[in-house]
C-alpha cells in the first residue's frame, strides 16, 4: 500500500508555506540584512554590503549596545537558578497526597505563567515604587524601614527588581513541569530505598534527581531561552532605566529599530539567534552525556 | 506519631498558603484600586475603598476606546486560531501517519520554530514589503506561522494514539484523504484541539511584541497596548491604569477559570514533548 495515497503530503503545504514565509523567511533573510546599511534613511532596495561593521559597532564597548549582551546573559543566568530551585520546592511540597488544597495552590502559583508580562511589569512598577509602594510598605511594617529605597532607580537594585518579578513570573510554570515529572516516577523506588533503609536525604540524591533528569533538562532549556527573550518585564518595569543601564538584547533590538537603524537591530537579533542556539545546544548535550554516563 | 504527622502536613499547608500571598497579593490590590479614588490608589494597600468608584472603568472604557481594542483582540485571536487549527491538524496528521524520510526531515524543520527567536526587523522589512504593516491581517499571519510548530507538535503526538484500524476501514470503504481526515480523524482530536484553543488564544492576547512592531495606528491596537496610552496619558493614576489591567486580563482570568486544567496539562505536556 503506498501511504502518500491516503496521507498525501499536499496536506503539510499550507502549513509549511506560512511557516516558511512568515517565520523561516525573516529568519534567514535576517542574517543578510545584518551585513548592510538598512536605516530608515537607505531603502531596503539600495542596500550596500558593508561586512562586520553592524558587529563591530554592536561588540565596541564605547558604543553602548554590548552592555545589553551581558546584562541579558546575567538575567538569563539568575532567572535560571531561581525558577528552577523555587520551582522544584513548590513541586515537592505540592506533590504530597497528603496535601488536600494542593490543587486549587497549584493553580495559584501557575497563574502569573498566563498573564500578559507587559501587565506584570506595569503591576510591579507599582509595587516597587519609592512612595507607598507596596514592597517598601512592607519593610517598614516588618520594621525594616532602613532597607526602602527607590528600587527601580538604582542599577543594582533594578536588576533584583527585574530578576525577581520575572522569577515570579515563570516559577509556577516550572513547578508544573516538575509535578509531572515527580508524578511518573514508580513508587517502588522509594518502597525498595526505605528497605534498604534510606534516608529522606539518600532518597532525594539517588531516585528523585536522576529520575527527574528529563524534566530537569526541559525546564533548564525553557527558562534559559525565557530568560535570554527577556523583552516585556524590562520594557514596562524599568524601561531599561535607570540611564539605559538595565538595557537586554530585545529592548535595544527595538530600541535600535525605533531609532530607524535596521540594520544594526537585524544584527543584534542574529546575535541573539547565535547565542540561543549554542546554549540549547551546549545544554542538551550536557545533559545527553550526564543520562548516558549514569545508564552504563 | 500520627499526630505529629498531622501537625506536620498543617504546617506545611499553612507554608505554602502563606507563599501564594506572593502572587495573590498583588492582584488582589489591583482589583481593589480599580475601584478607589485617585488619591487613595495611590497607597498601595489592603484598605477597602471608602466607597466604590465604578465611574473608573467609564472613563477607561470611554477614553482607552476599549470596546475597540477588545474587537481588534478577537479579531487577531480568532483568526489566527482557526488558521492555525486547520493548517497543524492536517499537518501534524499526515506527518504522523507516514514516518517518511521527507516526513520526518519536516518534523525537525518546523522544530525549529519552537526555540529560534524571532528577528523583529526583518519581520517588519517582510511584513511592509507584503503591503501588511498596519493590517490586523499582518499580525494573524505571524501569530499563526509562530504558533504552528507548537500546534503540530501536540497534533502530532496525539494522533499516535488514535488506531491505524480506522484509517483502514475508511480506505476499504473507499473514502478518500479528505474524508478519512475531517469525517473521521478530526473529531477524535478534540481533546488536543481544545487545550490548543485555549492556549493559543492566551498566547495571542497576552502578545505585545508582534503589535508593538507591526501596528502604528491606535486604533489598530490589541487590548494589551491600550494601557500604554492610559501610562502617558494620566501619568499614573493608579486607579484608571488599575481598571484597565483588569479589563485587560479579565478574559484570560475567565478562561484560566474554566480551563485551567486544560491550560496547565497543555503547556505541561506541550514542553515536555518538545
Amino acid at each position: 500500500m503506498k501511504l502518500s495515497r491516503y496521507y498525501p503530503y499536499w496536506f503539510v503545504v499550507p502549513a509549511l508555506l506560512i511557516y516558511v514565509l512568515f517565520f523561516i523567511f525573516p529568519s534567514v533573510n535576517g542574517f543578510y540584512l545584518a551585513f548592510t546599511d538598512w536605516s530608515m534613511a537607505r531603502d531596503i532596495g539600495s542596500l550596500k554590503f558593508v561586512g562586520l561593521e553592524n558587529f563591530r559597532i554592536i561588540l565596541d564597548a564605547s558604543m553602548g549596545i554590548r552592555s545589553s549582551i551581558t546584562n541579558t546573559l546575567y538575567i538569563a543566568a539568575w532567572t535560571t537558578v531561581l525558577k528552577n530551585v523555587i520551582g522544584l520546592a513548590l513541586a515537592v511540597g505540592l506533590v504530597r497526597k497528603s496535601f488536600r488544597s494542593k490543587n486549587m495552590l497549584r493553580g495559584v502559583f501557575f497563574l502569573p505563567a498566563i498573564l500578559p508580562p507587559l501587565i506584570i511589569g506595569i503591576i510591579f512598577t507599582s509595587v516597587f515604587k519609592p512612595n507607598n509602594g507596596l514592597f517598601n510598605n512592607i519593610l517598614v511594617w516588618f520594621g525594616m524601614g532602613a532597607f526602602t529605597k527607590a528600587w527601580l532607580a538604582e542599577t543594582a537594585a533594578a536588576f533584583g527588581a527585574i530578576i525577581a518579578v520575572e522569577t515570579w513570573r515563570q516559577a509556577g510554570f516550572h513547578m508544573a513541569i516538575y509535578i509531572a515529572g515527580l508524578q511518573v516516577i514508580p513508587e517502588e523506588l522509594y518502597e525498595s530505598a526505605d528497605i534498604d533503609g534510606a534516608g529522606s536525604w539518600q532518597k532525594l540524591v539517588f531516585i528523585t534527581i536522576p529520575q527527574l533528569l528529563p524534566s530537569l533538562t526541559v525546564n533548564l532549556i525553557l527558562s534559559l531561552i525565557s530568560g535570554l527573550k527577556i523583552f516585556e518585564i524590562v520594557y514596562s518595569l524599568t524601561n531599561s532605566g535607570p540611564g539605559g543601564t538595565t538595557a537586554v538584547m530585545l529592548t535595544e533590538v527595538f530600541d535600535q529599530f525605533s531609532k530607524g537603524r535596521y540594520a544594526l537591530s537585524s544584527a543584534l537579533g542574529v546575535i541573539m539567534f547565535m547565542i540561543v542556539a549554542v546554549i540549547v545546544m551546549v545544554v542538551y548535550g550536557f545533559v545527553q552525556k550526564k543520562a548516558g554516563a549514569h545508564n552504563e | 506519631m500520627n499526630r505529629a504527622r498531622t501537625v506536620r502536613n498543617l504546617a506545611g499547608s499553612l507554608l505554602f498558603w502563606l507563599l501564594s500571598l506572593v502572587i495573590i497579593v498583588p492582584v488582589v490590590i489591583i482589583l481593589l484600586n480599580s475601584i478607589k479614588t485617585q488619591s487613595e490608589a495611590d497607597i498601595m494597600n489592603f484598605a477597602l475603598p471608602k466607597s466604590a468608584v465604578w465611574q473608573n472603568y467609564a472613563v477607561v472604557i470611554q477614553r482607552g476606546k476599549i470596546p475597540r481594542a477588545y474587537l481588534n483582540s478577537l479579531i487577531m485571536s480568532v483568526s489566527s486560531l482557526v488558521l492555525v487549527i486547520l493548517s497543524s491538524s492536517m499537518a501534524g496528521f499526515v506527518v504522523s501517519r507516514n514516518p517518511s524520510r521527507l516526513n520526518r526531515g519536516l518534523y525537525t524543520f518546523f522544530f525549529l520554530g519552537l526555540i529560534a527567536p524571532l528577528n523583529m526587523a526583518p519581520v517588519f522589512n517582510l511584513i511592509r514589503s507584503l503591503g501588511l504593516i498596519n493590517r490586523l491581517f499582518g499580525v494573524i499571519m505571524m501569530f499563526t506561522a509562530l504558533l504552528i510548530p507548537f500546534s503540530l507538535f501536540l497534533f502530532y503526538s496525539f494522533m499516535t494514539k488514535i488506531p491505524r484500524e480506522l484509517d483502514e476501514a475508511v480506505m476499504i470503504d473507499g473514502g478518500g484523504p479528505l474524508r478519512l481526515f475531517w469525517q473521521i480523524i478530526f473529531p477524535l482530536l478534540k481533546p488536543v484541539t481544545v487545550t490548543l484553543i485555549i492556549l493559543n488564544f492566551v498566547n495571542t492576547w497576552n502578545d505585545f511584541m508582534l503589535p508593538l512592531y507591526l501596528l502604528y495606528d491606535s486604533e489598530k491596537w490589541p487590548i494589551t497596548l491600550t494601557i500604554y496610552d492610559f501610562l502617558g496619558r494620566f501619568k499614573r493614576d493608579w486607579s484608571l491604569v488599575s481598571a484597565n489591567i483588569v479589563l485587560t486580563i479579565l478574559p484570560i482570568l475567565v478562561v484560566y477559570g474554566f480551563g485551567q486544567r486544560y491550560i496547565i496539562d497543555g503547556m505541561v505536556s506541550g514542553s515536555l514533548k518538545g
